[in-house]
């Protein structure tokens, strides 16, 4: 975490992106930013600051030298992104005078900033909580439109607030658990159990909810993984630089031309798709292609989901039918060349033997395309979505982080074996406890109860500047 | 051996130790101190009413009996006396888990109190007189002893006070105001008010009690009796297993809607519904008025009627005080079945009366802005007999350890109820009076009441007030658990033939591999008895045995326990300097900082509990802590 000397530090970075550009903003804050900022503007001195106000003015460095003429935005104390007095720079973009800037601002007694460390100090200042704070981070890093809305509604407090209820629902149950004991004497009945277990249950039902918005979760911030598997020279190539709608990969008749794993990304209906295309699968005696086969192999176990590719015209053959065998987690089935093919529908012969080769649970859907036909972009990856039940979470608060994942199955947990407890006639007092835990767990997510670990995880993350 | 002394005799000595009231904390304040060989002095204000039960006539119940075990194993009197006055006695939530049962007691009021004085005056280095402390005597912010009220001067080496609902104590029963903190005796003027003027945070609270009814008006067939257990548990490891005295009956009635109704028409001349009243009252001990104002649903709240004595004519109406009129009394009692005619001895009443904000205090129970004074009992916003007799004792011990220039004795929240009943005072003060419940304990299932001596014999031979026969018999008892446990770990059953007959024959079922006592005894259908059919050949009294199995059979939760507290166990060894600057912290609010400096913690653990205090500020308190480390160590390398 941040070090003690910085705490009464004002601290300062860029805000926008290295690089050229029209305009570069410098964000700079802590208790002693309007007097910096004065210190190189003095224009600013005789004016009356306000806070949300705008102001043109010269700025110099400590040699009196002109270096731009920013425009200068002031937030004050208890009204800015951290909570503390802070300053935006709007400058001209040149990586010179963002440089000046910085080192003038450093001269008059500023100090650059570490990654996160605005918005840590938002979260010290009690400005937002854990679960935006990290929000914070997925909005920046967002890189396609479901992935920035699910961000946009966490730093809402949308996530938080579903905590909060989890929260309030599980100290209902424990105080009414706490009551039963501590003022069994008074002759009132203050819990009813059926009424108790109906409520744990359903928080059960909430919780696991959640929690199984986590993959979802997961796909839309980080995107979908498809993976390509196939024999060689089954289409594989063709069909990834269909999909990225780009020539990505090199396609020839030779089999074997792809020797490594080519990953490449594209957007579909709101998601991020990264699509791997790999070495064909097969026994060979080529060291290099070797090399690229296990790879593959390895590719295929990351991938949410294996796109498994086989020739219609040549037919389910032996190979085929080992590659699948090797494949772990679900897989789409896509029988290529349709063009090509006389058969033009799934015949319960192939079926029958793709199923031998792979259980059931395991084969999630079979379509048929032309690897060079633009519709079978759509169908492959509108089917990809299908089968990951993306569509149905958009608009539920979604958990995307492995620590709320852990913490929240936690919680769930706890609460599974207060049922169980409950029901197996314990004692109140030990019932309690695992109710206490799994609070705990909700508080923690929700930063309330203090815990080192989980804000070194948060904080970690955050890139420069923000 | 000493006697009640004469005031003149009292006034020519120097005390070591002054104790200010001898109620419920005085008497383990002044007893804990003689005991440690301090010269001890009591003055009360009336020598009649030594270790008098003001209001309820029992001693114990949830949370508390755990209190009046734990300050029995450790020295104190109070469990002696509420075993050998106990008239009813119950295990109360026994149907619920080992870790919140709660022994309790319905005592004899006048035995009790007579037990208690007779153990003041045959107390070595002790004397007690009758006077009313009206002044401190201070020099600067030292306290060297107290003024009475004929203006005589007694000095002393430490004062405590433990002077209960006393100070500018004010009785209430509708609209007429008497001063004093008990009927029958007078309030203590002046006291308070130096404190004030010290600087002191002084505050009010109010607390009451019902009428005390006449037995023979009572129609006892509208009634039902209730008994106490059979089985005795005593509070004090010292006292028999059988009862001392004859036990009663106690008798259940209820108010109905009448009752009620009555009430409500008279709120209006309830001095606490037309804020004549200001101190707050116990939510935890709702007056008749409170009840039927928040739980306006309920068509009936259950009262008993608990005989004060084997010898006097007082019933005590538990669950009804009250401190509507006279008239209102006479007149809603009547409506409670088998009250119809009754004869109301004393009437309820409510008392306001001063008390001091406990984060003044340390943990010691010293004050923070005068030496050498210490506070222990109601004064310190606390409720109940139990609650004070856990901080006189305290007191007592600090305060003499204090004179013998010992180290400060301070019980940990995971060693006993005391421990947590005494942080949370000093660092969550009170806006109410305080009650312990077991909810307030984090470590609920390690302090049991079956486990006292087990968590506590040790620190009580460090103490020393307890005999050596006592000690020996303490820790006979622990050696015996540590025994048999050791004897459940390391006997081994096998999977054959006649061991599995025996387990099936009682009632569970076959071992398929290898199992431990402990293993076989954490069966849910398993009990001791079931043990020793199974050939443990251990038979020692249930005192050792019930203990033992309530830690074999619930050590996967205890174990749970203790991962749960860990985190803030780690900040509980995080000492906070004295020096501490928390102005100068980043990151903590105003309110923060006003907190943290009123209550100044002496770990990051104790910061962490104060209300209002947020986990982020315990974040920034670390990050300041570790820089002003690694600070502190950079100087002394430049200065090598």
């Amino acid at each position: 975490m941040f070090s003690a000397d910085r705490e009464l530090k004002t601290i300062c970075a860029l805000m926008t992106g290295p690089g050229s550009a029209a305009v570069a903003v410098i964000r700079l804050s802590g208790l002693d930013a309007f007097k910096i900022i004065q210190k190189s503007c003095p224009s600013l001195i005789k004016k009356k600051l306000e806070s949300h106000k705008s102001y043109l003015a010269k700025f110099f460095d400590q040699n009196n030298n002109l270096i731009d003429q920013p425009l200068i935005t002031l937030f004050s104390k208890g009204q800015s992104y951290t909570g503390d007095e802070t300053v935006e720079i709007s400058c001209h973009g040149s990586m010179y005078i963002v440089k000046k800037v910085i080192d003038t601002l450093i001269v008059f007694g500023a100090t650059t900033a570490e990654k996160g460390e605005f918005t840590y100090r938002a979260f010290m200042n009690d400005k937002i909580d854990l679960v935006q704070a990290e929000a914070v981070l997925s909005v920046i890093q967002s890189q396609s439109e479901n992935s920035l809305k699910i961000s946009l509604r966490q730093l809402e407090g949308e996530s938080s607030k579903i905590y909060r209820s989890f929260e309030d629902q599980m100290t209902w149950c424990l105080a009414h658990i706490e009551a039963s004991i501590d003022f069994s004497t008074e002759g009132l009945d203050i819990v009813d159990p059926k009424a108790l277990l109906d409520k744990l249950s359903t928080l059960k039902k909430d919780l696991n909810l959640l929690i199984s918005t986590y993959n979802q979760g997961k796909i839309i911030k980080d995107g979908v993984k498809i993976v390509l598997a196939g024999q060689p020279n089954v289409g594989k190539s063709s069909l990834l630089n269909n999909l990225v709608l780009d020539e990505k990969a090199i396609v020839t008749h030779i089999a074997g031309t792809t020797r490594d794993v080519i990953e490449s990304e594209t957007g579909f209906s709101g998601y991020k798709f990264k699509i791997s295309d790999t070495a064909g699968l097969r026994e060979t005696s080529d060291v290099v292609e070797m090399i690229g086969v296990e790879r593959s192999k390895s590719e295929t176990l990351k991938a949410d989901i294996n796109v498994f590719i086989y020739d219609l015209v040549v037919g389910i053959s032996a190979n085929d039918l080992k590659i699948l065998k090797g494949l772990t987690g679900q897989v789409l089935l896509v029988g290529n060349k349709l063009d090509q093919s006389v058969e033009k529908t799934i015949t319960t012969e192939t079926t029958k033997k793709l199923q031998e080769a792979l259980p059931a649970n395991h084969i999630k859907g079979h379509v048929l395309v032309s690897a060079l036909d633009p519709r079978a972009r759509d169908i492959i990856l509108t089917k990809t979505l299908e089968l990951l039940g993306t569509s149905q979470y958009i608009d539920n608060s979604v958990i995307s982080s492995v620590w709320q994942h852990e913490l929240t199955s936690q919680a769930a947990e706890s609460i599974n074996q207060v049922i169980n407890e409950l029901e197996s006639g314990l004692g109140y007092e030990f019932v309690a406890q695992s109710l206490k835990k799994s609070l705990m767990d909700v508080q923690k997510i929700l930063g309330k109860v203090y815990d080192d670990q989980i804000l070194d995880r948060v904080f970690k993350e955050f890139c420069l500047g923000k | 051996m000493t006697n009640t002394t004469s005031l003149e005799n009292s006034k020519k000595s120097h005390y070591q130790i002054i104790v200010v009231g001898a109620g419920h904390a005085g008497i383990e304040a002044s007893l804990s101190a003689a005991k440690l060989g301090l010269k001890t002095l009591v003055v009360t204000t009336n020598l009649d009413r030594v270790g008098y039960m003001s209001c309820n006539p029992s001693i114990g119940g949830l949370a508390k009996g755990h209190m009046v075990r734990e300050i029995d194993v450790l020295g104190g009197q109070m469990g002696i006396a509420a075993d050998r006055s106990c008239i009813q006695f119950k295990r109360l939530n026994a149907s619920k888990g080992p870790a919140v049962h709660g022994t309790r007691t319905q005592n004899d009021k006048k035995i009790y109190s007579n037990i208690q004085k007779s153990a003041l005056e045959n107390q070595e280095n002790l004397d007690v007189i009758e006077g009313e402390v009206k002044k401190l005597i201070l020099e600067k912010n030292i306290c060297r002893g107290v003024v009475l009220q004929d203006g005589s001067e007694i000095y002393s080496d430490r004062v405590i006070i433990t002077a209960g609902t006393f100070m500018n104590g004010v009785m209430h029963m509708g609209f007429q105001q008497t001063p004093g903190g008990r009927i029958g005796d007078k309030a203590s003027i002046g006291l308070s008010d130096q404190l004030k003027e010290f600087g002191f945070d002084v505050q009010r609270l109010k607390t009451g009690t019902p009428a005390r009814l006449l037995k023979d008006s009572i129609d006892w067939s509208k009634t039902t009796p209730q008994s106490g257990d059979e089985k005795f548990y005593p509070f004090s490891f010292t006292s028999d297993r059988k009862f001392y005295l004859e036990q009663i009956l106690c008798y259940l009635s209820n108010t109905n809607e009448k009752t009620h109704e009555i009430i409500r028409q008279n709120l209006d001349k309830s001095p606490m519904f037309c804020g004549i009243i200001e101190g707050t009252g116990p939510r935890y001990c709702p007056s008749i008025e409170d009840k039927v104002t928040r739980f306006s649903e309920r068509i009936s709240h259950q009262t008993f009627l608990e005989p004060e004595s084997l010898t006097s004519d007082l019933i005590y109406l538990q669950g009804i005080s009250t401190s509507l009129p006279v008239d209102v009394q006479d007149q809603f009692l009547k409506t409670i079945p088998g009250l119809e005619n009754v004869k109301v001895a004393r009437y309820g009443y409510a008392v306001e009366y001063d008390y001091i904000e406990p984060t003044q205090i340390y943990h010691r129970l010293e004050t923070r802005p005068i030496t050498n004074l210490f506070l222990a009992g109601q004064i310190n916003g606390t409720s109940g007999y139990e609650e004070a007799a856990a901080q006189g004792f305290i007191a007592g011990i600090n305060a003499a350890f204090s004179v013998l220039g010992k180290d400060e004795f301070i019980l940990s929240r995971s060693e006993a109820y005391m421990g947590v009943l005494i942080d949370d005072l000093v660092t969550k003060g009170t806006r109410e009076p305080y009650r312990m419940f077991t909810s307030r304990a984090e470590h609920r299932l390690i302090l049991r009441e079956d486990n006292t001596i087990d968590r506590l014999a040790g620190i009580s031979k460090k103490i020393g007030i307890t005999s050596e026969t006592q000690l020996s018999q303490l820790f006979t008892i622990k050696d015996q658990r540590d025994n048999l446990m050791k004897i459940l770990s390391t006997t081994i059953f096998y999977p054959n033939q006649i061991t599995n007959d025996k387990l099936v024959g009682l009632g569970s079922s076959p071992l398929l591999k290898p199992f431990t006592g402990e293993e076989l005894l954490r069966r849910p259908e398993m009990n001791f008895g079931h043990m020793q059919s199974m050939g443990i050949d251990y038979f020692s009294d249930e005192n050792v045995t019930d203990s033992v199995e309530i830690a074999v059979k619930y050590s996967g939760y205890i174990k749970k326990q203790y991962e749960i507290i860990e985190q803030s166990q780690k900040l509980e060894q995080m000492n906070l300097p004295e020096e501490l600057n928390f102005q100068n912290i980043k990151g903590l609010s105003g309110e923060e900082i006003d907190k943290l400096l009123k209550v100044k913690p002496r770990t990051l653990g104790q910061a962490q509990r104060i209300s209002g205090v947020n986990p982020s500020a315990i974040q920034a308190i670390m990050i300041y802590l570790r820089g002003h480390k690694s600070e502190k160590q950079q100087k002394s390398q430049i200065s090598l």
